[in-house]
């Protein structure tokens, strides 16, 4: 018979309370605005009660096969926008768009943008310039799309920012995974968590001479499935497929055995960013550091070596649990990156790093610069409780 | 924690009774004070009846519009907490059983519940993939028990007063979940650390 106490106390242990402070804040934000919307009269309410009952066998039937509400609508600062409206955030601020499933959609820093559809089950968002933040509640038949021009970030369920600037595109996904579409890329391209992809570098890895253990993210695997495992890129190293699909002790072992040296000396950035995530999720934070270091001296302008400071705290928070160490390296990636795609999230994890040191001081200083910087961000209500 | 007994209230803040006068009113604030305050609880309990799924923040957002649409049948301030408790259960109850439904009618049916897919542990996201998929073969009052009793460690007397139901209807319950469980998982290499841990403990 199993220990059945202890296998709760461990499932309870590694589930948490909850979802992340984020989705926390969209939802408080989702049901203040529900208790603004005016009640319905009753009369209407017994209406649509018969109505409903004369049609409960065709409904049941009907019902069954649409599991998911579509997203009704969305709102900039709790008021009703209309679809197609031009928003702009300001120079230095940030434009939050809530929607109605509580995913949150960030404007930032005089980002143009549209939402072009919310509904059906389809929300379409518009980038013209600038970059968006995005925090996208996994529904299953809901889809999101963002557009850049002739672009397109397909999302399943994911945090991710979308930059489009200069016709360039670049994507940093944070969970979930996305595909992107667009001139020059077949298939697509899927882009995972931790992972990020973006047109410059995939113009210029297209121009250099092709290798035969290309990184399988630079690979156009079919369109992937909503659920199941991910696509495997046949001619993928195991170890990345392993990956890939989150198994990342084993990917590490495999890795091991391909042998980690001979994947240093020849893996691509995409490669070397990818086994630092592997061995920072297997926990092994010498392994993954290695992996940063020599990212950081074989591909010093990659957009993967600009990260290594924010991974580095990563590794250093989550693995050694060093705190302070962790919000050291994270203030050190805002220095070097102030425009960085993570810079709110390193700002975010600066602070909380402090706060779990126990030194109030500098997590009240740390929360008072995110909100001087992201006074709309997804971390603005733990700020303001730290900086107080 | 007890997921029945009233906590006490934090200096400044309004008392349950306050928060069910102020409902009763039609107050936002008293809405907001509900909200605030049980929050934590709604999301705890419904993240681990379910793992981290989907339609998690449908379900706590239902759960506190039909608290403030049902706030006039609450009869005594101290029973708040349990209250909202129930109310949690028979959100995720209701929801189960469609999804159930929905499988019956339509097979191909997603499966809208998952466990964390950004967990940073592999060997918990393992575990937690496999006992979330044994939980959702079992009886949906079995599953609630069960997950009550071992996952949010709350006592007999507790789950019965939240259940409704008898302390011998909640064991039977329970009993029940843990031999389907055991039942299920008994190829699963996931669980196989628990079985030798009880076997040696034996």
């Amino acid at each position: 018979m199993i220990d059945f106490e202890r296998l709760g106390r461990d499932a309870a242990e590694r589930l948490g309370s909850g979802p992340d402070e984020a989705r926390l804040a969209a939802q408080r934000r989702r049901f203040a605005v529900s208790l603004a919307a005016p009640a319905r009269p009753r009369r209407l309410m017994f209406a649509l009660a018969g109505f409903a009952t004369a049609c409960v066998l065709v409904a049941v039937v009907y019902w069954a096969r649409l599991p998911e509400e579509p997203v009704a609508a969305y709102t900039v600062a709790a008021k009703p926008m209309p679809v197609g409206a031009p928003l702009q955030a300001p120079a230095d601020g940030v434009v939050p768009l809530q929607f109605a499933d509580g995913s949150r959609v960030e404007l930032r820093h005089g980002a143009q943008a549209r939402v072009r559809r919310v509904a059906d089950g389809q929300v379409d968002v518009a980038l013209e310039s600038g970059t968006l933040e995005a925090y996208v509640n996994h529904a299953a038949h809901q889809r999101w799309r963002f557009a850049a021009a002739a672009y397109s970030v397909e999302v399943t369920g994911t945090v991710l920012t979308v930059t489009w600037e200069s016709g360039e595109l670049d994507v940093a996904v944070e969970t979930g995974a996305v595909l992107v579409t667009g001139p020059g890329l077949g298939d697509g391209r899927v882009v995972r968590g931790g992972e990020r992809f973006s047109t410059r570098e995939e113009e210029e890895e297209g121009a250099s001479p092709p290798h035969d253990d290309a990184a399988p993210a630079k690979l156009a695997p079919p369109r992937p499935a909503k659920r199941g495992p991910p696509p495997r890129a046949p001619d993928a190293p195991q170890w990345q497929t392993l990956a890939r699909q989150g198994r990342y002790a084993e990917a590490l072992n495999e890795a091991r055995t391909e042998g980690l040296p001979a994947i240093l000396a020849r893996g691509s950035a995409a490669e070397l960013a990818l086994l630092a995530d592997t061995a920072r999720y297997a926990r092994a934070a010498k392994e993954a550091r290695h992996a940063l270091e020599t990212l950081n001296e074989r591909f010093p302008k990659s957009r993967q070596a600009r990260l290594v400071p924010y991974l580095q705290g990563r590794i250093a928070a989550d693995v050694d649990a060093d705190p302070r160490e962790a919000a050291r390296l994270f203030a050190l990636y805002v220095s070097r990156e102030p425009r960085g795609v993570l810079v709110e999230e390193a700002r975010a994890r600066c602070m909380e790093a402090w706060q779990h040191a126990g030194d109030t001081s500098r997590a009240s200083a740390a929360a008072r610069d995110y909100l001087e910087h992201h006074p709309g961000g997804a971390y603005a209500e733990l700020a303001r409780s730290l900086a107080r | 924690m007890s997921i029945v007994r009233p906590e006490d209230t934090p200096r400044g803040l309004p008392t349950d009774e306050q928060i069910v006068e102020g409902l009763c009113r039609g107050d936002a604030a008293s809405a907001m004070a509900l909200y605030d305050r049980y929050v934590g609880m709604v999301n705890r309990l419904v993240w681990r009846f379910l793992g981290a799924d989907g339609e998690h923040d449908d379900m706590v957002q239902h759960v506190f519009t039909t608290a403030l649409a049902s706030a006039s049948r609450i009869r005594h301030a101290e029973a708040l907490r349990s209250w909202l408790v129930s109310l949690t259960i028979n959100t995720v109850r209701t929801e189960l059983r469609h999804r159930r439904y929905r499988r019956w009618v339509v097979p191909s049916a997603e499966v809208n519940e998952l466990v964390p897919a950004y967990h940073d542990d592999p060997e918990g996201r393992e575990l937690l993939a496999r006992l979330y998929a044994i939980l959702r073969k079992l009886n949906v009052d079995d599953r609630i028990a069960f997950t009550l009793r071992y996952i949010e460690g709350s006592s007999l007397d507790e789950i019965a007063a939240v259940c409704a139901c008898s302390i011998a209807t909640v064991k039977r319950r329970i009993k029940s979940a843990e031999e389907k469980l055991d039942k299920l998982a008994a190829k699963e290499p996931a669980f196989a650390a628990y079985r030798a841990l009880r076997e040696v403990g034996q």
